[in-house]
């Protein structure tokens, strides 16, 4: 990929951090980023990519910043938003927050990191778990003997041997995210359950791990067929994982890193009823009113609940004096979104609720047209997956012969949830 | 944006920088220090604390050094004198017993790109490369390919390379990573690295060692290795099947990349490695956020070309999520147009009708056109597409109506039996449709099927009446057709209108086109009505055939451009933009000369842009010149340009000369090959509408620098009769010596 510069830019286009990694291109082609960045927008021909005669940015934004890579070869800019992505996620796990701020903050680990991250416009050591343990926040004295941390030269690179833990646990979190796409009469247009399992891990040593989950090609080939399973599809997985093993007979085994990680993801693409299914009725009286009667339908089992549901409805960014009628939940109007906010605590499966809106609309029309956004859910439904998905054991086996506990939760979100609307 | 920094702020930076005070306190030490980087991040000069900073180089505290290592490298090109000084402490660092610091030294020492210190850094470098941290080696790896611009000789050297080849088989991943992409900028000039069945093998059975990042690279890497037996081809899919598991798209565009490569010459299973990399490819579009999300969706694009169908039972995955950007919208859109088949064509063409609603007008007409385009692909989905733009229509918004008629226009052509559905609809659009060319298609169809409207004709002479404040000229040219075509067929009605129309554009329109085909029609009118009606009204009723442009199957698809920017532009725009590019260069180098050509050198570039290959010249094959003649010449000819050449150390001087003669440049003297300040004297008599000039060259090699310099003497009375010369004769100069292959 080979990376010329790298640049981090604020709203107006100037340069709070740059990182010359080649020395082939003169520093200042920044300046035309901007301007041709605006030049695009105007032709409404953006794009993340903007190649000039001389070279090419590669860019994304995040939040009020710009992260500019750019290039003079013919690159992979697959490969160079992957790294542009992992980057601000590196920052992340440092400042928690990435902005303007928190770039002028941490101006100076920024450099450090940006010095390791990359050499020569290749990516080398892009583990936050590991660029943590050598570059701190407090910075170092030399007399500490600051070494690169075993994990750098290790064969296990993610993990660093010595950790040391009084009480040896691990977490484990089972969340399934649903992405949903209703189209306007109703038919689901797009349905998909990304899963991820996420864990925390606070273990000694270096301790051996191992999964056991309910996989329907594992059931079939140890002749449990009939137990409840589940296909899972698009299974990726966490360096740590052995995928020899996992190919061969289905084992999850490894040796995880220290603190939190996703161990593994996977998506269904079987079709499921909506969890959450809303239905609207729209009624606009041009000039004068429009009215909003919304169903919101718990398609789950019973013994189920959803928590912190919110609808969020959009309206007319014009309308006034709303009033809201409704059995559960309350209702809240956000004008800087245009939208009404229905929120309901606990929500239990099976049931259905209403609500009633009422706006007045402005006698004179505005002229310009508004798009049509859709209505959003969000939701979380602890103790259930919707795949089905479940924890049958997690072994963990390390020489000194600790006992470790293992939790597991399991918890349904709302991925991107939308039902459009007329 | 640079700007000045005063000497004020230099001066307060650097008391402070010596204050014993400061020193001390090593957190107010780095405030300082971070000050200096932050400006000069910002653009502002600091180069004169040069020293200052050198001396704060020594110290114990790490994060301390890694900023003044940093500022050091930024500035040490222009202090090329004082970065000697900063060569001491750096030798020390490398010496360190820590190995960070260790590689933090050598990674800086390599970045300072100083001819001069090459010696200082010969030593640690080849130490770097054995040392027992990983850390350091995987620097010292990179540091060959930053010290090859700067040093070629030391480091195209046979051992070195060898000992490269050799570090292939570090037990790091990273230093192996890095070697890779070392060799193969080193050895660019052969082709880069070579990768045998052995080093393949190798690569392939540590592939889960290496990181994402040196995946995607030795992938990349392993496309230069084409397994002989079908066997080995599948074995070493087996083992590269789990990169297209990965969590980093990157690793997967890689992986299928490779795959493609592999099964190059079984389109069976490449079918299959199609199917196997669909569901990795779809959920980067619907979970790789935006950026990485349009790099597929170009990807997909790009391959359906090939393999049109493929992703035809997913079509539902590319629907436009309301808070995608536009761009991935676009491209979304662009995406189901193609895919849209016999089966889909319904669902799709429902879904983008939605789009036409949306608050981008762009996209809205984007999509409409996207739903002609449909319409006029698949001869059985036309109904209902055709249906699907009426309800549209209906919407009554200008952008909208506009592109529902320009989408309509085509279509009519293609199916006449629609035409009976779309004149009714003319009348309502008048009032719309304001804009130039859409307003043109709506003056033809009324022309071409306004005749069975009862008030067509007066729709028209609406039109006629208000045709002063017509700016656009189509419009007008339009409105002279569909008039005249109405004429023939409801005369009565017609006549009047038309003769005030003619008149008016005959007499008082400003522009020719319309003027022309005014006086056309009316002498045609005058000569023969029955002659004009034949020409007129004839060519309407020709059969049409209407070819997009960027249909599939138009492109031609290099499954080796996937992973390059080729399928983000197409193939045809990159090439365009790669020429473009390469000729930028070309003026750049002829716009750097030094300081008193550069004016010249400017004219000279300019002239290219002006006329590009306007006037050219040929060198003649057969000249001669005494060396007296040209020692004379050279002292008269005030003519003179500089140009400056790359030299490509692997090229002997001797090799250089006979190509250059082969050119037609001959050589008048040279010094022996071995010197370290070679040169050569060269003429040539340039041929330029038929007036012979001579030019005289003299050849400098800087060996170090590899670069070259030709001044060149031009036998011409004018500098501006001289200018294509000079051009030309420099470009003819240029293209010999590099084009070494």
């Amino acid at each position: 990929m080979s990376c010329s510069m790298l640049y981090i830019l604020d709203l107006k286009g100037k340069v709070m951090i740059s990182r010359n990694y080649r020395g082939d291109i003169e520093p200042s082609v920044i300046d035309k980023f901007m301007p041709l960045l605006m030049e695009r927008e105007e032709e409404l021909q953006t794009s993340p990519i903007i190649s000039t005669e001389e070279v090419t940015f590669v860019y994304i934004k995040y939040n009020n910043l710009y992260m500019v890579a750019t290039t003079k070869k013919n690159a992979n800019v697959a490969l160079v938003f992957s790294f542009l992505y992992k980057v601000v996620q590196i920052f992340m796990e440092y400042f928690k927050e990435l902005e303007e701020e928190s770039i002028r903050d941490n101006f100076v680990i920024i450099y450090e990191l940006l010095d390791e991250v990359m050499d020569f416009g290749y990516p080398q050591t892009t583990d936050s778990k590991i660029l943590q343990e050598y570059i701190t926040q407090e910075g170092h004295k030399l007399e500490t003997q600051v070494r690169p941390p075993m994990a750098v030269t290790n064969a296990v690179s993610w993990r660093s041997e010595g950790i040391k833990y009084r009480k040896n646990e691990v977490f484990l979190d089972v969340i399934e995210s649903v992405n949903l796409l209703v189209s306007l009469n109703g038919h689901v247009l797009q349905s998909e359950i990304v899963g991820a399992i996420k864990m925390r891990v606070f273990l000694t040593g270096m301790p051996e791990l191992r999964l056991g989950l309910n996989d329907k090609v594992l059931f079939q080939n140890t002749g449990r067929g009939k137990s409840k399973s589940v296909e899972l599809e698009d299974v990726k997985f966490h360096q740590c994982v052995r995928l020899s093993r996992f190919e061969n007979d289905r084992t999850i085994s490894f040796i995880p890193p220290d603190g939190e990680f996703e161990l593994m993801s996977y998506r269904l693409n079987t079709h499921v009823k909506p969890l959450i299914w809303i239905e609207s009725v729209i009624e606009r009286h041009s000039h004068s009113r429009v009215e909003y009667m919304i169903k919101a339908k718990s398609q789950f089992k019973r013994r189920s609940t959803a928590n912190n549901v919110e609808i969020i409805i959009p309206c007319p960014s014009d309308a006034d004096s709303p009033k809201f009628k409704t059995t559960v939940g309350n209702v809240k109007w956000v004008p800087e979104n245009s939208a009404m906010v229905w929120s309901i605590k606990s929500f239990p499966g099976g049931k259905e609720y209403l609500m009633r809106a009422h706006f007045n609309l402005p006698s004179v029309e505005r002229e310009e047209t508004e798009g049509r956004p859709p209505i959003a859910v969000k939701f979380e439904i602890p103790y259930f997956t919707t795949s089905g998905i479940q924890v049958r054991y997690l072994k963990i086996i390390e020489k000194s012969g600790y006992q470790a506990l293992p939790w597991v939760r399991y918890i349904t979100q709302n991925g991107d949830y939308q039902l459009r609307t007329s | 944006m640079p700007f000045f920094a005063g000497n004020d702020t230099i001066r307060e930076l650097r008391t402070a920088l010596s204050d014993p005070a400061v020193h001390a306190d090593k957190i107010r030490y780095r405030q300082v220090l971070r000050r200096v980087v932050s400006l000069m991040t910002d653009g502002a000069d600091m180069s004169p604390l040069f020293p200052d900073i050198i001396k704060a180089s020594a110290t114990a505290d790490l994060v301390q050094k890694k900023l003044t290592y940093l500022y050091i490298c930024n500035y040490a090109a222009v202090q090329q004198d004082l970065a000697l000084l900063a060569i001491n402490t750096l030798q020390k660092d490398c010496l360190e017993p820590n190995p960070m610091v260790r590689g933090l030294a050598l990674r800086t020492m390599c970045s300072l790109r100083i001819p001069s210190l090459v010696e200082y850094i010969q030593l640690p470098l080849k130490k770097g490369l054995q040392d027992s941290s990983a850390y350091v080696r995987r620097n010292a790896v990179n540091g060959c390919a930053k010290m090859l611009h700067v040093a070629p000789e030391l480091i195209q050297d046979a051992s070195m390379i060898d000992q490269l080849y050799g570090m292939i088989r570090d037990k790091d991943p990273i230093v192996v990573v890095n070697c890779l992409q070392a060799l193969e900028e080193i050895l660019q000039a052969e082709g880069g690295v070579v990768v045998n069945k052995n080093i393949a093998h190798y690569l392939l059975n540590r592939v889960q060692d290496f990181s994402e990042w040196g995946q995607c690279q030795v992938l990349h890497f392993l496309l230069k290795y084409k397994p002989s037996e079908e066997e080995e081809t599948f074995d070493i899919m087996n083992i590269v099947d789990v990169c297209l598991k990965h969590s980093n798209s990157g690793v997967i565009m890689a992986a299928l990349k490779y795959f493609l490569f592999l099964t190059q010459d079984m389109p069976q299973i490449q079918e299959q490695v199609y199917n196997r990399a669909k569901s990795p490819l779809l959920n980067i579009i619907t979970s790789g956020g935006p950026e990485l999300s349009y790099v597929a969706l170009c990807h997909i694009q790009y391959i359906l070309a090939t393999s049109p169908g493929l992703f035809n039972r997913d079509f539902k995955k590319f629907f436009c999520r309301y808070n995608d950007p536009l761009y991935v919208k676009t491209k979304k859109l662009e995406v189901l147009t193609e895919m849209a088949t016999d089966g889909t064509e319904g669902d799709i063409v429902d879904e983008l009708s939605m789009y036409c609603t949306d608050v981008s007008t762009d996209l809205a007409t984007a999509s409409i056109q996207a739903i002609g385009k449909i319409a006029r692909r698949l001869p059985t989905s036309a109904a209902h597409c055709v249906g699907t733009l009426l309800k549209i229509h209906g919407l009554q918004q200008e952008h909208i109506t506009s592109a529902v008629l320009m989408a309509l226009k085509d279509l009519v052509l293609l199916y006449p039996d629609i035409v009976t559905k779309v004149t009714p609809l003319l009348p309502n659009c008048v009032e719309l449709v304001q804009e130039g060319p859409a307003k043109a298609t709506l003056v033809w169809l009324l022309g071409q099927y306004g005749q069975t409207l009862p008030n067509g004709p007066y729709i028209l002479e609406d039109m006629i009446e208000n045709v002063a404040s017509e700016i656009s000229v189509q419009v007008k040219l339009e409105l002279l057709t569909a008039t005249a075509k109405m004429f023939f067929i409801r005369p009565a009605e017609c006549q009047d209108m038309l003769g005030c129309l003619l008149e008016y554009c005959i007499d008082e329109d400003s522009n020719m086109a319309v003027r022309d085909r005014a006086l056309m029609y009316y002498r045609l009118l005058h000569t023969d009505v029955q002659q004009a009606r034949r020409v007129i009204l004839g060519a309407a009723n020709r059969p049409v055939q209407i070819q997009d442009s960027d249909a599939p199957g138009h492109e031609v698809i290099d499954l080796m451009d996937l992973n390059t920017l080729v399928p983000i532009y197409g193939r045809r725009r990159w090439d365009v933009m790669v020429e473009e590019q390469k000729r930028k260069q070309e003026q750049t180098k002829l716009t750097n000369g030094t300081s008193n050509e550069t004016h010249m050198a400017a004219e000279v570039a300019e002239a290219v842009e002006e006329d590009n290959l306007e006037e050219t010249i040929s060198l003649l094959s057969h000249c001669s010149l005494t060396p007296q003649e040209f020692e004379t010449k050279w002292g008269e000819l005030d003519c003179v340009t500089t140009v400056h050449l790359d030299y490509d150390p692997t090229q002997s001087p001797n090799g250089l000369l006979q190509k250059l003669e082969a050119a037609h440049i001959f050589t008048m003297a040279s010094s022996p090959e071995e010197a370290t300040q070679w040169k050569a004297f060269l003429f040539a008599v340039a041929e330029m509408k038929d007036e012979t000039h001579v030019v005289l060259v003299e050849l400098c090699l800087d060996r170090l620098a590899a670069t070259m310099q030709a001044t060149c003497k031009f036998g011409a009375d004018h500098m501006e009769d001289a200018v294509p010369l000079i051009s030309q004769f420099g470009r003819i100069l240029r293209g010999t010596i590099t084009s070494f292959s």
